[in-house]
C-alpha cells in the first residue's frame, strides 16, 4: 500500500432509520439516508468541502464556519457538518461568495498560527495547511503584530506525543475525541473568547492528568498542536500497511505508518470491525519493544543452564533442538516431551506447533496460555451452548440495554472495547458491576454502575446463583425461549436447584458480603431491562469453580433469553491478541483445531490422513500437569514458544523446579525471559511487524497480521518451527502462511472458508466461515445452540481450599493495568513505564492502618505458598479483607504469591484467591534476592571467538 | 495441606484433584457423577496421570472416597492407558525419521 490518508468524511454514518432522501450537491443527484449531513454527502460523492472542526469520528460541532455551504430557499450560510440532508434539497459548495467567507475565516486562523510550515513536524500532513491551499489564501491581512497565542510553552510531558499550544487553532477536536472517543474527558477548553485553550484536566501536564494516552486527540488534531514525537523526529510516513496489533484480545487494526523499514507511527485503522479507528496507549505507541536492544538475535545454547549462552548458527540450533528432543524420547520414552503455543503469535504459527508436537513428537503433550486464563471458558461454553467462543460481535453492544460486568476490568484490560460499552452507557444503557474491586467502570466521569456487587473473592457461583433464584423465583425468566431452545427438562432441574431457599440472595449474603436487596435488585434489571449482555474476563475464570462460573453465566443468559440476537449474549473478553486463536487452532491437548477430541476415531483419522503419521488418541499434558511430571522425571524436554510461564503462571517455585527437572528447555521468545533462565537452547523470535499471518480475537474475527519488515532475527516463527520439524524429519515445505491456512481450512470445519484471498476481499472473516455461513459469523446462535438444545447445568457452589486464617487473613487478588501487557516483557521495554514503574499492592485504608502502614512503605506479602516484597498503595478501590497486586514486573514476581489451586475441571489456576499476610518490610525477599542473583548467571552471554 | 505449607506431591495432587471434580459433579447424583467423573478423567487426563491414579487406587484405596474410586475402576476399564516408556518409542532415529506411531 502506498501513503494516503484514510478519507474523512467530516462526520460519522447517520442513525440507521430506514429512510432515505434525494438531494442535489453541486448539479450531482445523489439518495443517501435520512440524518447524513451535507458535509458527508459531498465527501461521499467525491468532493470535498473545506473543514477544520469536523471529523468523522466525533459528531458536528459547528464552530470553525469554514464548511459553509449554500442552500437554494434557504437564507444564510449554514454549516454543512451541522446541517442534515432533506428532500430535494439543492447544495452549491463552492461559490464566490463561499469563497470570500472561507478566506476570511482562515485568514483570521492563520493570523494566530506560526508560519514555520517548512520546519513544522506535521508538513505535508497538516489539515489547516491543506485547508489554507483548499481555499486559495494568498495573504493575511491583519498582520502578525497584534496580540497572539504564539510562543507558549511545550507540554512534552507525555513520553509519546507533544502539545504545542502555540499551534493549537482551539476546534476542539481533541477535546471531543477524548470525551465521544475514549470516554475519559481528560481534556478541556479553559478559559474563554480569545485566551481560550486545550488543557488536561485542571491545568496539569498530560502525564500528570488523567489522559490515558490513547492518542484520540493526536488522531483528530488537525495542525501538528498535538503530534506523535516519532514523527518529530523521523518525519512524514511514505507507505501504510494495515496490520492488527499484537497487544490484548480486542485485536484493533492499524495503519503501519512507514518510512522505508522504519515504523513511523501506529495509526488506528477506521474500516477496522474490532476498534473502529481507536486504539490504547499499547497498540498506539507502546511498539519500540520491536527494536529494543534487549531484542536477542542470534540463537544460543549451552549445556546447562548455569554455564553462559553461547551464540550459535542457526543450523546448529535447529539440529541441536531435533536431536536433543529425539535423544529424550528414545531414552524417557514418546511422551517425554511436549511443548507450548503461544497466544502472541499467529494462528498459522500456532497451527504448526501443535502440529510439531503431534505429528513430529508423536504425542498430545501441547498446551497453551489459555490453560491459565480462558480454559474455563471452553469448557463451561462448550458444555452449555457447544462451542467454545463469545456469542457476540463488539458491535453488539450499541444494541444492549442492559451490561452485566463480572470479574473484568475492560478499561485496563480492554480499553478500546471500554469505550464502545461506555459510549454505550453514556447513551443510556445501565450497568451491573459484579467485582470485588471498584473498577472504573463503576464510577467514572458521566458513567454510574446501577448497581456495584461487590463481593468476596471466590464467590462468584453462589452469587450468580443467588442471581438466578431472583429469575426463577420472581418468574422473570424467558419461559418460550427455553422451551424452543433448551431442554426443558434440564431446565426444570435447574430451576428447582436454584429456587432453593439456601440459594437466596439472603441465604449467600453472608458468603459474598452483598446486601440480599442489591443482589435482588441487579437480578430484576438484567432479566427484565431489555437486551441484557454479560462479559467477563479473567476474574470469572482464574477460580476453583471457574468453569462452573462460566456455565453459571450460560445458564442465566439463556434462562432471560438473553442469546442469538445482537445486543445480548455471552461474551468473554480474552486476555492475550490472539488466545481465541491458539485455542482454535488445537493448542489444548485434548483437542484438535476446531475443538475436537483427540479420541475422536473421525477426526483423528482426517488428520492422519493428511499428515501421514498415526496420531495418540490419548489427550496430552497440560502445563501445570507437565511441570508436575517434570519433577516426577517422567517429562524431560519442552517446547516453549512464545510464552514466560516462569512469571505468568502460578506458585512459581513449582514452575522453576519443573524447568529445572528437564533435560532440554527451548525458549524461542524475542527476549531472555524469565523462563529462559532454565533453557538449553535460545531460538530468537520476530515481533508482529516482521511477519505474515492472522490473529483471532475474542469476537472470533480472523484478521491478516502482514509483514511491514524484515525480521530482525533473520526468520519468522513459522519458519523456525518449520526449520525444526524438517529437521526432526517431518516433509513441511510452506512458502507462506497462506498454505498454512489452506491447511487449517482443510482440516477445520469451522474454518472452511476462511483463506487469505476471502480476508484481502472482507477485511475479516468471524468463524464459522464455511459454505453454512460464507461471510462469517457475527452472532452465534441465532436460529440454535451449536450442540441443538441449550443445556442448563446445576452449578453447586463449591468454597474454594484456599482458605484465610490467623496467619493468613487476606486475601489477595491479582490483575493488569492499562499500561502493561501481561508479563510485561513487551511493555516493561518501552515508556509505558512512565504510567506503572513497579507492581504495587493495593490496599484497604483500614488493613493498612491496623498494620501501620502508609502509602509508598515497602511491605512483605506472604502466602502459604511464597513471599516477595512491593510497596503498597493505599486506596478504597479494593474492600478491607481484599488487596490486589499486577504481575507485570519480574522483580515483584507476584506469583511466588499464588497456588497451586485451581480450576476443577481445566486446572486453570485460582489467581484471583490467595490467602495472604501483608507487614511492613526492609527490603527485598530471600527469594528475590537469590532469583535476582540467578537471573544475571542465567543471561550471560558469552563473548564470540574470534574468527581465525 | 497445612497453615504454612503448599507442597504437595503429584499423586498427592492427582487424589486432590480427583475428588474436586467429584464434589463439583456431586449435585447429579452419585450414579450420573461416578460416570461423569469417569468420563472426565478419560478425556483429559493423559495417560501417566490415568497410570497413577489407577495405582493408587489399587496400593492406596482408602485415599480414594467410594465415589472416585468407582469412577477411576470405570475409567481403567475403558481404552487402556499404555505405558509410557522408550519401548513404546521404536520408530525414531537419529536422522529424523518418525512415524509417531
Amino acid at each position: 500500500m502506498s501513503f494516503s490518508r484514510e478519507t474523512d468524511h467530516g462526520t460519522p454514518p447517520a442513525l440507521a432509520t430506514g429512510k432515505s432522501v434525494t438531494l442535489t450537491i453541486d448539479g450531482q443527484s445523489v439518495t443517501l439516508p435520512e440524518g447524513t449531513s451535507i458535509m458527508r454527502a459531498a465527501s461521499l460523492l467525491g468532493g470535498s468541502i473545506p473543514k477544520l472542526c469536523a471529523t468523522d469520528s466525533v459528531e458536528s460541532f459547528g464552530s470553525c464556519r469554514l464548511c459553509l455551504v449554500e442552500v437554494e430557499g434557504r437564507n444564510g450560510y449554514p454549516a454543512s457538518c451541522t446541517t442534515p440532508v432533506a428532500e430535494g434539497m439543492v447544495v452549491r459548495t463552492q461559490t464566490d461568495r463561499l469563497k470570500q467567507l472561507r478566506r476570511g475565516v482562515m485568514e483570521l486562523y492563520i493570523s494566530d498560527h506560526p508560519l514555520d510550515c517548512l520546519t513544522c513536524g506535521a508538513n505535508g500532513d497538516c489539515e489547516l495547511q491543506d485547508q489554507a491551499g483548499a481555499v486559495g489564501l494568498r495573504d493575511v491581512r491583519y498582520g502578525y503584530d497584534g496580540a497572539t497565542n504564539m510562543g507558549q510553552a511545550k507540554d512534552q510531558s507525555n513520553p509519546y506525543f507533544d502539545f504545542d499550544p502555540s499551534k493549537c487553532i482551539v476546534c476542539s477536536r481533541c477535546v471531543r475525541a477524548c470525551e465521544e472517543v475514549q470516554g475519559t474527558f481528560a481534556l478541556t477548553i479553559e478559559s474563554k473568547g480569545f485566551e481560550s485553550k486545550v488543557s488536561p484536566s485542571q491545568g496539569e501536564d498530560f502525564l500528570g492528568s488523567e489522559c490515558v494516552s490513547c492518542g484520540a486527540c493526536v488522531q483528530a488534531c488537525p495542525t501538528a498542536s498535538l503530534i506523535e514525537k516519532k514523527v518529530v523526529e523521523t518525519g512524514t510516513p511514505d507507505r501504510a500497511v494495515v496490520t492488527t496489533c499484537a497487544y490484548c484480545g480486542v485485536g484493533c487494526t492499524f495503519r503501519a505508518e512507514m518510512r522505508g523499514e522504519e515504523l513511523v507511527r501506529m495509526v488506528p485503522w477506521k474500516d477496522g470491525k474490532a476498534n473502529r479507528g481507536h486504539s490504547c496507549v499499547k497498540g498506539r505507541f507502546a511498539w519500540g519493544y520491536a527494536q529494543h536492544q534487549d531484542r536477542i538475535l542470534n540463537p544460543m545454547i549451552r549445556a546447562s543452564v548455569s554455564e553462559p549462552w553461547r551464540e550459535v548458527s542457526w543450523d546448529e540450533a535447529i539440529a541441536h533442538t531435533a536431536s536433543e528432543f529425539r535423544r529424550i524420547q528414545r531414552r524417557y520414552g514418546t511422551r517425554s516431551i511436549g511443548g507450548i503455543t503461544s497466544s502472541r503469535c499467529t494462528n498459522e504459527e500456532t497451527f504448526l506447533v501443535q502440529k510439531l508436537i503431534r505429528q513430529g513428537f508423536g504425542n498430545n503433550n501441547v498446551d497453551t496460555c489459555a490453560r491459565v486464563c480462558h480454559s474455563p471458558t471452553g469448557y463451561g461454553l462448550s458444555q452449555t451452548f457447544g462451542t467454545s467462543a463469545g456469542t457476540q460481535d463488539f458491535d453488539s453492544v450499541m444494541q444492549a440495554d442492559v451490561i452485566l460486568v463480572i470479574g473484568a476490568n475492560p478499561t485496563d484490560g480492554h480499553p478500546v472495547f471500554a469505550s464502545r460499552m461506555k459510549k454505550r452507557l453514556r447513551q443510556g444503557a445501565k450497568l451491573i458491576v459484579i467485582d470485588p474491586r471498584r473498577t472504573d467502570l463503576v464510577q467514572s466521569p458521566h458513567i454510574a454502575a446501577e448497581h456495584h456487587l461487590p463481593l468476596r473473592p471466590g464467590t462468584n457461583v453462589a452469587m450468580l446463583t443467588a442471581i438466578a433464584h431472583v429469575v426463577v423465583t420472581e418468574k422473570l425468566y424467558d419461559e418460550a425461549f427455553i422451551r424452543e431452545r433448551c431442554d426443558w427438562d434440564e431446565f426444570q432441574d435447574w430451576a428447582e436447584f436454584v429456587s432453593e431457599p439456601a440459594r437466596s440472595p439472603e441465604a449467600i449474603e453472608p458468603l459474598t458480603g452483598v446486601k440480599a436487596q442489591d443482589v435482588r435488585a441487579a437480578a430484576r434489571l438484567y432479566a427484565t431491562g431489555g437486551n441484557g449482555a454479560i462479559y467477563y474476563g479473567l476474574g470469572v475464570t482464574e477460580h476453583s469453580q471457574g468453569s462452573s462460573t462460566v456455565m453459571a453465566i450460560a445458564n442465566l443468559a439463556m434462562a432471560t433469553g438473553n442469546v442469538g440476537r445482537e445486543g445480548v449474549g455471552v461474551n468473554p473478553l480474552r486476555g492475550q491478541n490472539n488466545v481465541q486463536g491458539a485455542c482454535d487452532m488445537g493448542s489444548f491437548p485434548h483437542e484438535f483445531s476446531g475443538y475436537r477430541h483427540v479420541s475422536d476415531d473421525v477426526t483423528r483419522g482426517l488428520f492422519e490422513r493428511t499428515w501421514g503419521v498415526a496420531l495418540d488418541a490419548e489427550p496430552g499434558l497440560r502445563i501445570p500437569n507437565m511441570l508436575d511430571a517434570a519433577t516426577d522425571g517422567t517429562f524431560k524436554g519442552l517446547f516453549v514458544q512464545g510464552e514466560d510461564i516462569l512469571q505468568s503462571d502460578p506458585n512459581t517455585h513449582h514452575v522453576a523446579a519443573g524447568l529445572a527437572a528437564m533435560e532440554c528447555v527451548v525458549v524461542q521468545d524475542l527476549f531472555l525471559n524469565e523462563t529462559a533462565n532454565y533453557a538449553h537452547i535460545f531460538l530468537p523470535g520476530s515481533t508482529f511487524l516482521e511477519k505474515d499471518g492472522t490473529f483471532t480475537n475474542a469476537e472470533r474475527r480472523i484478521q491478516r497480521v502482514r509483514k511491514v519488515m524484515a525480521p530482525l532475527n533473520g526468520y519468522a516463527d513459522w519458519e523456525i518451527v518449520q526449520l525444526v520439524a524438517q529437521a526432526m524429519g517431518l516433509d513441511w515445505h510452506y512458502s507462506h502462511p497462506s498454505q498454512i491456512m489452506d491447511e487449517i481450512a482443510a482440516l477445520t470445519p469451522t474454518f472452511a472458508g476462511v483463506h487469505y484471498d476471502r480476508l484481502e476481499a472482507e477485511g475479516s472473516l468471524q468463524w464459522p466461515a464455511n459454505d453454512a455461513a460464507p461471510d462469517g459469523t457475527p452472532t452465534m446462535h441465532i436460529d440454535g445452540f451449536v450442540r441443538g438444545k441449550g443445556k442448563f447445568v446445576v452449578t453447586d457452589y463449591v468454597p474454594t481450599d484456599e482458605k484465610t486464617g490467623p496467619r493468613f487473613p487476606l486475601l489477595l487478588t491479582t490483575g493488569r493495568i492499562l499500561s502493561h501487557y501481561n508479563v510485561g516483557a513487551q511493555t516493561r521495554r518501552t515508556a509505558n513505564t512512565a504510567w506503572h514503574p513497579e507492581d504495587r499492592l493495593e490496599m484497604h485504608p483500614s488493613d493498612a492502618d491496623n498494620r501501620g502502614l502508609k502509602d509508598g512503605d515497602w511491605v512483605t506479602l506472604r502466602s502459604r505458598a511464597g513471599e516477595t516484597t512491593l510497596r503498597v498503595l493505599v486506596t478504597e478501590r479494593v474492600a478491607p479483607g481484599v488487596v490486589y497486586t499486577t504481575f507485570h514486573h519480574p522483580e515483584t514476581q507476584a506469583n511466588v504469591i499464588t497456588t497451586d489451586y485451581s480450576d476443577w475441571a481445566t486446572n486453570c489456576p485460582e489467581y484471583k484467591v490467595t490467602a495472604v499476610q501483608v507487614m511492613a518490610s526492609n527490603g527485598p525477599s530471600d527469594w528475590q534476592q537469590d532469583y535476582a542473583q540467578q537471573a544475571r548467571n542465567s543471561r550471560r552471554i558469552a563473548p564470540l571467538e574470534a574468527a581465525e | 495441606m497445612s497453615e504454612d505449607s503448599h507442597a504437595m506431591s503429584t499423586t498427592d495432587r492427582l487424589v486432590y484433584m480427583a475428588h474436586q471434580i467429584a464434589r463439583n459433579m456431586a449435585m447429579m447424583g452419585e450414579e450420573k457423577a461416578t460416570e461423569a467423573l469417569a468420563e472426565h478423567l478419560t478425556r483429559f487426563w493423559d495417560p501417566r496421570m490415568k497410570a497413577q491414579i489407577v495405582a493408587m487406587a489399587k496400593e492406596q484405596p482408602e485415599r480414594l472416597s467410594p465415589m472416585v474410586a468407582a469412577a477411576v475402576a470405570r475409567m481403567a476399564q475403558g481404552r487402556p492407558a499404555p505405558d509410557v516408556d522408550a519401548a513404546q518409542f521404536n520408530a525414531v532415529d537419529e536422522a529424523g525419521h518418525c512415524d509417531a506411531g
